[in-house]
């Protein structure tokens, strides 16, 4: 329920949006089309029939492509995750790894450099970094290509759609690095000074056990928490990065769409971003039970 | 929380740790750079950023140090344009977060109950949605695509983690001698507020805001840059789209106004995480 309770979001959006776009059109064409679209209906009966016709998975139809929104959608969301998933499991292993090793050695040489680093990483407009390095390593040094997921005319090979992959993986996982580093550097210096730690390091224990086997196991937790949470920020992040490298993927239908006025898309991409995102959150709540034993459904 | 009482420390201090911070120092001294440059910019930009004062996509010379852009016009001054929007996007649209989520946090954290439950929900909401997509949604729909009204949307959607901070640190405000001894006065819950919780939690505020400035930069220059700005402002955003179609053989469009976003956020990034270590230890190394 309290899942459910978030799908309401896009729901004030979506009244408003049906609202608009009677008005829209409005001088030639008008009263035809807003029959034929049911747009002559009051917003409320828009609204639950808008409602009721995607729970049945029914989407709309797209203006400009002409088809049914869900497919468009469905294949494009499908490439996304290609792209993204790789880029998150690079990011998250990173970021763990280098704040544990920055949290460990607190105000070393290390750390500073750590820190001054990722916040770098984290001010980069990873858009801006993306362009460049498609002038680097595509124009100039025609290394990689500059986007897409595979080349022209070429039979699809998983070689080509890995070059093609590289550049916009490694970007979009360095922009997600410097946060997960930072956050999991705080959540392990809070864990470090609980007393269970001075208890292992009693124990004579070494060091790397202390670390990795009691410190990690209970900072992770939190680091979990928020990486849930920024999920719908990743999810726009990786929109940019799709449309720098033109990737087919769903942020850059979004982008196209919305440049194009066909709302039935950006509506429904709103929708479903919303839902895998909620999925996602999910998810991270039912890794928490496996993470932390004294949590139990 | 327990550790409130070490936060009551001079501003003399503060300054003091702030300036032993060299990151912190380092940043500082960017934002004043590009404030600066941005007061000036009519007098330093070479050029009027709007006029065609060559032939276009000419390369970085002596007389145009940033090159020329596709219909002429020269790329340093409307970079130092730029910046005038790039502070005015970050800076309004921190202030109207501060000002939103530091209300909502205020009301929430200081009444608690019932309605604090409704308003982090509410929050919840907000952070859930992807906002890029609401954005793209909300562009899309409204037309409105000036960087005022990107500063605006920005904010309306970036003050939840201000509100959350807010909120919680009342928590532990609230149970402090002196507000009980302002309740027990019986001084009003306006009163309580501002004179006796929210100075006590500047410290976070500012950091947070600060840190915001960076991000509503870069979101601006992203949603700027996938073509959903104003293509008639002189924005940093608006010159990265340009540069990337003709990202093959005119690096110099898109490097230099990326290159000024990149290091004005570097600048606020510093500067808040700065800030954080001087006026407020508790918050190190937290995001």
């Amino acid at each position: 329920m309290f899942l459910l309770a978030y799908l309401a979001p896009g729901d004030p959006v979506t009244v408003f949006y049906l609202s608009r776009i009677g008005g829209r059109y409005s001088h030639a064409e008008l009263d035809y089309i807003r029959q034929m679209l049911g747009l002559d209906q009051p917003i409320h009966i828009q609204y639950f029939r808008w409602i009721w016709r995607m729970i049945q998975g029914d989407f709309g139809q797209s203006y400009i492509w002409n088809q049914p929104v869900l497919p468009l959608i469905r294949s494009s969301i499908l490439n996304t995750l290609r792209m993204m998933i790789p880029a998150f499991v690079l990011s998250i292993l990173f970021g763990i790894v280098t704040g544990v090793i920055s949290a460990a050695k607190q105000y070393s040489k290390t750390d500073h450099i750590v820190m001054a680093s990722s916040l770098l990483m984290w001010s980069m407009p990873w858009f801006w970094s993306g362009l460049m390095a498609i002038y680097i390593f595509s124009v100039y040094l025609h290394l990689l290509p500059t986007g897409g997921m595979y080349t022209f005319g070429q039979p699809p090979t998983v070689v080509d759609q890995i070059s093609h992959l590289i550049m916009p993986v490694l970007l979009y996982a360095t922009s997600g690095a410097g946060f997960i580093t930072r956050l999991t550097r705080s959540c392990m210096l809070e864990v470090l000074r609980e007393d269970y730690i001075m208890t292992a390091r009693m124990k004579g224990l070494k060091e790397r056990v202390v670390i990795y086997k009691h410190a990690l196991r209970n900072a992770i937790l939190p680091v979990v928490t928020v990486v849930s949470l920024y999920v719908s920020y990743l999810v726009g992040g990786a929109a940019v990065i799709e449309f720098v490298f033109a990737w087919p993927g769903v942020g850059r239908l979004a982008v196209l769409a919305a440049t194009q006025r066909d709302y039935p898309v950006v509506l429904g991409i709103n929708m479903v971003v919303a839902t895998v995102v909620l999925i996602a959150l999910l998810i991270a709540d039912i890794s928490y039970a496996y993470l932390d034993p004294r949590i139990r459904y | 929380m327990t550790q409130f009482a070490q936060r009551a420390v001079t501003w003399s201090e503060n300054w003091r740790r702030f300036r032993k911070n060299k990151a912190a120092l380092i940043g500082g001294l960017i934002v004043l750079a590009v404030v600066i440059t941005a007061i000036i910019a009519p007098v330093i930009s070479p050029y009027n950023p709007d006029d065609v004062v060559a032939g276009r996509l000419q390369p970085p010379s002596n007389k145009f140090w940033f090159g020329t852009d596709g219909i002429g016009r020269d790329c340093l001054s409307r970079v130092v344009w730029g910046s005038r929007t790039a502070l005015m996007v970050g800076l309004g649209a921190s202030l109207i977060s501060v000002i939103v989520g530091v209300a909502f946090g205020s009301i929430a954290g200081y009444y608690g109950g019932i309605i604090d439950d409704a308003m982090m929900r509410i929050c919840e909401i907000l952070l859930v949605i992807p906002s890029f997509f609401l954005y793209i949604l909300i562009v899309s729909i409204f037309r409105v695509r000036g960087p005022e009204y990107i500063a605006v949307l920005l904010a309306l959607t970036g003050w939840t983690e201000l509100a959350k901070i807010v909120r919680v640190d009342f928590f532990s405000l609230k149970e402090r001698e002196f507000t009980k001894a302002a309740i027990g006065l019986g001084a009003s819950d306006i009163h309580i507020i501002f004179r006796y919780l929210l100075p006590n939690d500047l410290a976070p505020i500012i950091v947070v805001a600060t840190m915001n400035i960076a991000g509503f930069i870069i979101m601006e220059a992203a949603l700027s840059f996938i073509g959903l700005g104003d293509p008639t402002a002189c924005s940093w955003g608006i010159m990265l789209s340009q540069g990337r179609q003709y990202i093959g053989y005119a690096w110099w469009l898109a490097t230099f106004p990326g290159l000024a976003t990149f290091i004005t956020a570097v600048g606020f990034n510093f500067l808040g995480d700065g800030l954080r270590d001087s006026l407020d230890p508790r918050l190190r190394g937290t995001i």
